[in-house]
């Protein structure tokens, strides 16, 4: 299935603003980061030794903020919009 | 008004246009660019995202604290040393409301709104996270 991934901030000079994916249907968030960074690179940006999402990354999908508890389980569906973005600071 | 926008902010007309005769206190916060060894900042925005986040802010000030009126103008781009970054004012029936409104806006902004920024240094960049 076609999901595509939008990064922001310093992710998106990583990852590029805007990348199109294809995954397999039962796939997860972190399957699609693990996707993005096999694609482009940088996976130390996004995961911790042991593979783990880190903590500090912020993730939407679908335009609703994901608690990191969230978001190992959480499945993906066609054309999903995933947001990735480190710690904001606006103000 | 809420709003993202690159222009710079007319804060005095902002003031006018959200004074009420029901109130006694209009609370204004200006940030700005601060020199820190720096020459500008770049700020980048979830446009959509962060403008329906400052919406929900402003509605749970009001909510909060009983204010009369909400201004969020935060603005994205590279802003140099000296520049309006963001312009909150919290109009409100008396002073308490008004400037624990004001300040429990900025916090929130800084707690969740997808708002980033990043230092410039002549050739040096560095984003705050």
């Amino acid at each position: 299935m076609k999901i595509h991934i939008r990064a922001f901030a310093r992710f998106r000079e990583d990852f590029g603003e805007r990348t199109d994916l294809t995954v397999p249907d039962a796939c997860t968030l972190p399957d699609a980061l693990r996707e993005l960074t096999a694609l482009k690179g940088h996976p130390e940006t996004l995961f911790d030794d042991d593979g783990a999402v880190k903590d500090f990354v912020l993730v939407m999908v679908g335009g609703e903020r994901l608690a990191p508890e969230d978001r190992h389980a959480r499945l993906l569906a066609e054309g999903d919009e995933i947001v990735i973005y480190p710690p904001v600071s606006g103000g | 008004m809420i709003a993202l926008q690159q222009e710079d902010i007319d804060i005095a007309a902002l003031i006018a246009a959200s004074r009420r005769d029901s109130m006694g206190a209009q609370v204004v916060f200006v940030g700005t660019v601060r020199d820190d060894g720096i020459e500008a900042i770049e700020f980048e925005a979830h446009a959509a995202m962060a403008q329906k986040d400052l919406e929900a802010i402003a509605a749970e000030a009001t909510e909060k604290f009983g204010l009369h009126s909400v201004d969020i103008i935060h603005r994205t781009g590279t802003l140099p040393v000296g520049e309006t970054i963001v312009v909150i004012i919290a109009g409100a029936g008396h002073r308490d409301e008004g400037f624990d409104g004001c300040r429990f806006i900025l916090e929130r902004i800084k707690e969740f709104v997808p708002i980033w920024k990043k230092d410039i240094a002549g050739e040096t960049t560095r984003w705050h996270h």
